[in-house]
């Protein structure tokens, strides 16, 4: 009896056939971890590359906003500044009229001393406060000091300043200086005048009130008929004077008040104008980095890669698109990019001999047609390999890599809505692209050697993408902005007969800018 | 439902032809489990473990070879990585031995009690006595896989079947006296 055989023998007569039923618990356990599997593989390591790069992205228009707004307060505040300019130049001709006026005041003074105190108190006062109401409160104490002191020089003083016309307080002035000849001038002008009567003059100046363009010739009449009136009668023309004070205190108010209305209303015109849509169609090149890689476990080369490691690799999308805003926010834009996509399957043993596969049918790659030079080459996953079917004849293999190179020309076609249209502009947009391949090969590399190996057979010479992004803009000027646009391209059909769960897609950052044409 | 067909449906992950092919192999697995495991708690965790990988993987597998081959060697793997992980192959001295006979008549020892003896072996002399002497793998192999040498899977199975047959003459004695 052999001893030895027997004990070997027992174990495997024994359980040659052996089964046992484990507990229930085992497949519950099973399908948990299956179902959790599902959610770890596919979404999460996706969710991760979208939230990276979107942490990324926030990290950068952060800190290039916190840069940009040094530069983008200024011209703001300028527009600001611009409106109170606008308000100062009506102002300053007042001004100007009032300085006008103390030159004329001072050459009153060498003339008439009396006069002179009087006018230099008001002009003084009036220089700095530059305050309409004040100086017409100074003009209104001015007339009734000036009734008293000098008669009708005062009058016409008084009722110069707060209207701050020049020409007819020169001819005015002149004529109270005691210049018989201009003041026959003066009076044979104010004669004219004369034929407008006191009634008549009150509703020249109500008149005066609602036509601001008009209010300094109003204003001129009113003063020559001021003086005439003066010079006719004083006692009325005080009183008249008191009132015309008034009336150019409203005039003047409300002058100010229709200026400023009327610069509100420019800049609402102005306002109007940037709603408006001025240039409907934009110009927009760019450059992006792009990204390449599957979302599932899946092989585009052959079924044995689909649990290989992919390494997405980065190349390079430019191109240009025209975009048309078909409302204030919503653009239809097209355009044509080249782009170059590229991925690298990991973990490969490239059998130099064709003789050392197990077999050929098994590890021929399923989905690249070799070049003939490469043909008696096997690649084979490592995964392949299980300990039982080792071949021990690969001692001449290296663990490599496949890559794949895909060049296609681009026909994006994309709806974008802006969110925003600040200095800093947010938009999404959505869309499909036409892909159109123009370039396909299959490399092999082996110790940092990369050789061609054929291309693959299983690439759409046109196939779609699902496109989503989101779009920056940097306003430089109403025309020209700098974008910026993570969008991500999830293919539809590119791929044919692919094994796994084989889903490509691509990421590009497209930056550029666009330029309104017209 | 043919089992290339359920093999086609396990690939688009789908639940229902998973269950069918669970219920189609787990016994078969789990006998493995048991061999290769310490007891039936671990032989249950390593044929969970290998039926995820099973599902896991199946896209890989081409209708070429066997499938019940494919699925076992991915249990057998399952139980060596669980040993392996947990640092235990080299606990057992490494002492050459002779290739030593052991006396063994083939009654009516119950399965069980086989089982038992095998679970109880230290953990790398039951991974070599399973590969070598149920499994049918070469020395060479099993070293390859275990990572040591010829030399030491024959001395590890030698000393495997002497202390197996140390336990079947205990056990065989033991039936003796009760019966006499």
């Amino acid at each position: 009896m052999n001893d030895k055989k027997h004990i070997d023998r027992l174990f495997q007569e024994k359980l040659k056939d052996f089964e046992a039923t484990p507990s229930n618990s085992v497949w519950e356990n099973i399908s948990a971890e299956l179902q959790a599997e599902k959610k770890d593989r596919k979404i999460i390591p996706f969710w991760l590359k979208i939230s990276a790069i979107a942490a990324v992205l926030l990290l950068l228009f952060t800190v290039g906003n916190n840069v940009f707004n040094a530069s983008d307060e200024n011209p703001e505040q300028n527009t600001i500044v611009d409106t109170n300019t606008d308000s100062n130049t009506d102002l300053n001709e007042i001004n100007s009229d009032s300085k006008e006026n103390d030159v004329i005041d001072n050459n009153n003074n060498l003339k008439q001393d009396k006069l002179v105190s009087d006018d230099s108190k008001v002009n003084q006062d009036d220089k700095p406060l530059n305050n309409n109401s004040e100086g017409n409160k100074l003009v209104n104490k001015n007339s009734s000091t000036s009734n008293t002191v000098v008669t009708t020089t005062n009058k016409n003083k008084s009722n110069n300043q707060p209207l701050k016309n020049k020409t007819i307080v020169d001819k005015a002035l002149d004529a109270t200086k005691g210049d018989a000849v201009v003041q026959n001038d003066n009076i044979s002008n104010k004669k004219n005048n004369t034929s407008t009567t006191n009634t008549e003059r009150a509703s020249i100046n109500k008149e005066a009130v609602d036509a601001t363009v008009n209010k300094n010739n109003n204003l001129e009449n009113a003063v020559a008929k001021t003086v005439t009136n003066e010079q006719n009668n004083n006692s009325t023309v005080t009183e008249e004077s008191k009132e015309e004070g008034e009336n150019t205190k409203e005039e003047e108010k409300l002058s100010i008040v229709e200026a400023l209305a009327e610069n509100t209303i420019q800049d609402d015109v102005n306002d109007e104008k940037k709603n408006k849509i001025e240039d409907r169609w934009k110009i927009s090149p760019s450059i992006a980095p792009v990204y390449f890689n599957t979302l599932g476990a899946g092989s585009s080369i052959h079924e044995q890669f689909n649990q290989n490691s992919k390494t997405g690799n980065v190349n390079m999308s430019y191109g240009v698109r025209g975009s048309y805003a078909v409302s204030g926010k919503l653009s239809v834009r097209a355009g044509v990019n080249k782009v170059t996509l590229g991925y690298s399957t990991d973990d490969v043993f490239v059998l130099k001999n064709a003789s050392a596969t197990p077999s050929d049918q098994r590890f021929a790659l399923r989905n690249v047609a070799l070049k003939d030079e490469i043909q008696g080459t096997s690649f084979v996953s490592v995964e392949e390999f299980n300990f039982a079917q080792i071949p021990s004849v690969i001692s001449n293999q290296i663990i490599g890599s496949i890559d794949q190179k895909l060049g296609f020309i681009e026909i994006p076609l994309e709806l974008e809505y802006e969110l925003s249209n600040k200095k800093l502009g947010l938009r999404v947009l959505g869309g499909f692209s036409a892909l159109f391949l123009n370039e396909n090969e299959v490399y092999s590399t082996l110790n940092e050697e990369t050789t061609l190996i054929g291309s693959a057979t299983n690439i759409n010479k046109t196939s779609f993408s699902a496109n989503l992004g989101v779009g920056f803009d940097f306003k430089l000027s109403e025309k020209f902005k700098l974008n910026l646009e993570p969008t991500f391209k999830y293919q539809l059909n590119t791929f044919n007969n692919t094994s796994g769960d084989f889903k490509p897609y691509f990421i590009g950052i497209y930056s550029g800018f666009s330029f309104k044409v017209f | 439902l043919s089992l290339d067909q359920l093999i086609q449906n396990c690939k688009k992950n789908d639940t229902k032809a998973q269950s069918e092919l669970y219920k189609l192999f787990s016994s078969k697995l789990f006998a493995i489990c048991l061999k290769y495991c310490r007891n039936r708690a671990e032989a249950e965790d390593n044929l969970q473990d290998s039926f995820v990988t099973i599902f896991k993987k199946i896209a890989q597998f081409e209708n070429k070879g066997s499938f019940e081959g494919w699925i076992k060697r991915i249990t057998v793997n399952t139980a060596l990585q669980r040993y392996r992980s947990k640092g235990v192959f080299n606990i057992v001295s490494e002492e050459k031995i002779e290739d030593i006979s052991v006396e063994v008549e083939n009654d009516d020892v119950s399965i069980d009690f086989l089982l038992n003896s095998i679970q109880e072996l230290p953990d790398r002399y039951r991974m070599v006595f399973n590969l070598y002497v149920l499994d049918g793998y070469s020395h060479k192999e099993i070293a390859e896989r275990l990572d040591i040498t010829t030399g030491t899977t024959k001395s590890n199975l030698a000393r495997a079947r002497m202390i197996l047959k140390e336990k079947v003459t205990t056990y065989k004695a033991s039936l003796n006296s009760q019966l006499s």
